[in-house]
């Protein structure tokens, strides 16, 4: 099967998992869904970065972060209406992400890393200290349940758990549709390229600059979109939400479902999301267990769950700045 | 006056440590280009084992953190075994990428580990100090502090004295500068590698028994410590001994000076803020290393 029809297949499979769970009307079943959906658009901004272009980007949930304060202020605040306040956020956050790469998109390899990890750390102190407009890490309560109107469903209320999951996979199919047209086009070969080899690729005049700042931009706009539902879903904003917690939760979706791949991170983000339910009975041995998860993934399947099937093909030697698996698909 | 000296001193034994973690962070970001995310792990794990010997087994305060940085040092010489000489032999994976994910993996099983073991209570070291400070003058000090400084002192003054003077510290330096260079005139780096790694642990671990025996010991130490040694080092330019040590009394005392005029909530923000400017403004940090950038 190609690509492409692997990823409708899949696609097709998830949003019928979650007209089934409606259907079942598993109230915990559809909030772990609801929750691998939203992770799931964050799973695919951080690919597009860490996976396709090879800039790996340690602070990435500053965008969720920044997503959801800007929901929270915008309706709490501003009074603005929540389809509003949506749309600005994901704005707000492309921009954001457009402001730290003026920063961060000068510097190369472990410089990046740790500078996009210290702007996330800057923001979550910032959170915290700004109470005028934060309220410190009491944070903002109390959001507006979302509520859209969506094909052949109507009008569709964040208050009941069907709801907020449809809102949820909504904005996943939207994140899944912009994600898949610009790594179809020539925007995504051009990352693939300066991947693989960024002096190659600039020698025949692709700017890694500019599409750096173009996978940066998008990036962050769909954390922006990620945090701006998260929040209407869980109707708090605090300080938290740049922890470096879901920065390794997103990070572990990426990397156990497969860097770099178009199903991976999905499969990655309902697998993370599940799996702890599961090992509830372990509760104190949770995290410790996610740490191992994470080592053991990147060392014995550092091309993902979705590629655990395909046979391993000889690579030939790595090299600083080449890309994450090997694998330019 | 008093309170600026005051505030001076209390900064410079607080960047007496982070110049300890930030020379770990160096040595081990220097020599094999991983960007340690448990570097502060470690330095929890040497306070909290000097904890368990002298607060939970009575031990000598002093053999304590001998016996705790040796063993945090080898815990660091398995890792580099186990992991990351792992994933460096791996040519399926993106070094930089695999490396990070693996000390992100590991400090988050460390600190875990750490609250089953320990709880999430903070504890107190004991200590073999007397309390009552020493006054010189109208200053204050107290003999743990200074001990964090001397001690802090003569460890980076030794380290430097065995980088320079001794073979094995000049196979270092010689791998740090190139390292394909060095493996090609015989040098065993990976070895070089285990040494590095576990040192650059040992001085994380120092610095938490410190740190920890002024202040408290929790499982979650760890995080705030790491990003300061991140912080530093990229104030200081990373690969940069010299930077390093600068950085870390930089960022002591300007924490330090925050805390006392400005506010103690923005005290750990300040630093975050130095570094955004310096990466801004000047991103090869204050001392650069004059280490060819790979």
């Amino acid at each position: 099967m190609s690509t492409r029809r692997r990823a409708a297949a899949g696609l097709a499979i998830s949003v019928g998992i979650a007209a089934g769970l409606i259907l079942l009307g598993d109230a915990y079943l559809m909030r772990i869904a609801t929750l691998g959906a939203i992770f799931a658009i964050l799973a695919l901004g951080l690919n597009l970065t860490a996976g396709h272009l090879g800039l790996f980007d340690f602070g990435y949930v500053l965008y969720f972060g920044i997503g959801g304060y800007a929901t929270a202020l915008l309706t709490l605040r501003a009074g603005w209406a929540w389809e509003a306040a949506l749309l600005a956020s994901v704005v707000i956050s492309v921009a954001a992400g457009v402001v730290v790469g003026v920063v961060v998109l000068r510097l190369r390899g472990p410089y990046f890393v740790i500078a996009t990890f210290s702007f996330l750390t800057v923001a979550y102190y910032v959170a915290i200290n700004w109470r005028d407009v934060t309220n410190g890490s009491l944070g903002l309560i109390g959001l507006p349940a979302p509520a859209i109107e969506l094909p052949f469903l109507g009008r569709v209320d964040g208050f009941s758990p069907s709801g907020a999951l449809a809102i949820a996979v909504t904005g996943l199919l939207v994140a899944v549709g912009v994600v898949w047209r610009v790594v179809a086009s020539g925007a995504g070969r051009a990352w693939h390229a300066i991947r693989d080899n960024e002096d190659l690729a600039s020698s025949v005049g692709l700017d890694p600059a500019r599409y750096a700042f173009l996978a940066l931009g998008i990036s962050a706009g769909l954390g922006g979109l990620g945090g701006s539902l998260y929040a209407g879903y869980v109707g708090i904003v605090t300080p938290e939400i740049f922890s470096f917690g879901h920065m390794v939760n997103v990070l572990l979706m990426v990397v156990i479902g497969g860097t770099g791949t178009f199903l991976g991170p999905l499969v990655g983000a309902f697998l993370v999301e599940s799996v702890p339910e599961l090992l509830r009975v372990a509760e104190a041995f949770r995290l410790p267990i996610f740490g191992i998860m994470l080592i053991a993934a990147i060392l014995f399947a550092p091309r993902g769950v979705v590629s655990l099937r395909r046979p391993r093909r000889t690579r030939p030697g790595r090299q600083l700045g080449s890309s994450v698996t090997g694998d330019p698909s | 006056m008093e309170t600026l000296v005051q505030q001076l001193l209390d900064g410079l034994m607080i960047g007496a440590a982070y110049a300890l973690m930030a020379v770990g962070l160096t040595i081990i970001f220097g020599l094999m280009d991983v960007v340690n995310f448990a570097h502060g792990e470690f330095y929890m794990l040497g306070a909290f084992v000097v904890f368990q010997l002298v607060g939970l087994q009575g031990l000598n305060y002093f053999l304590a953190v001998l016996l705790a940085v040796a063993a945090v040092g080898l815990l660091g010489v398995i890792v580099q075994r186990t992991l990351i000489r792992r994933v460096r032999q791996s040519a399926r994976l993106n070094y930089l990428y695999a490396t990070s994910i693996v000390t992100i993996g590991l400090s988050i099983f460390l600190q875990n580990a750490a609250q089953l073991v320990w709880g999430a209570v903070p504890k107190a070291i004991p200590q073999p100090f007397p309390v009552e400070p020493i006054i010189l003058g109208s200053i204050a000090v107290s003999p743990v502090r200074l001990f964090i400084l001397v001690a802090s002192m003569l460890v980076i003054a030794t380290l430097a004295l065995w980088l320079k003077r001794t073979l094995a510290g000049r196979m270092i330096r010689a791998t740090f500068q190139d390292r394909e260079a060095a493996a090609l005139i015989g040098l065993p780096v990976d070895r070089i590698d285990a040494l590095a790694f576990g040192g650059g642990t040992m001085l994380a671990a120092l610095a938490g028994v410190l740190l920890g025996s002024a202040f408290q010991v929790y499982p979650t130490m760890g995080g705030l410590a790491t990003l300061k040694a991140f912080t530093v080092v990229i104030l200081g330019g990373m690969g940069s001994f010299p930077g390093a040590i600068a950085g870390g009394f930089v960022l002591g005392v300007s924490e330090s000076l925050a805390a006392g005029y400005l506010s103690a909530g923005l005290k750990d923000a300040i630093g975050f803020a130095v570094v955004i400017a310096v990466l801004m403004f000047r991103p090869t940090g204050l001392l650069p290393a004059v280490r060819r950038v790979r």
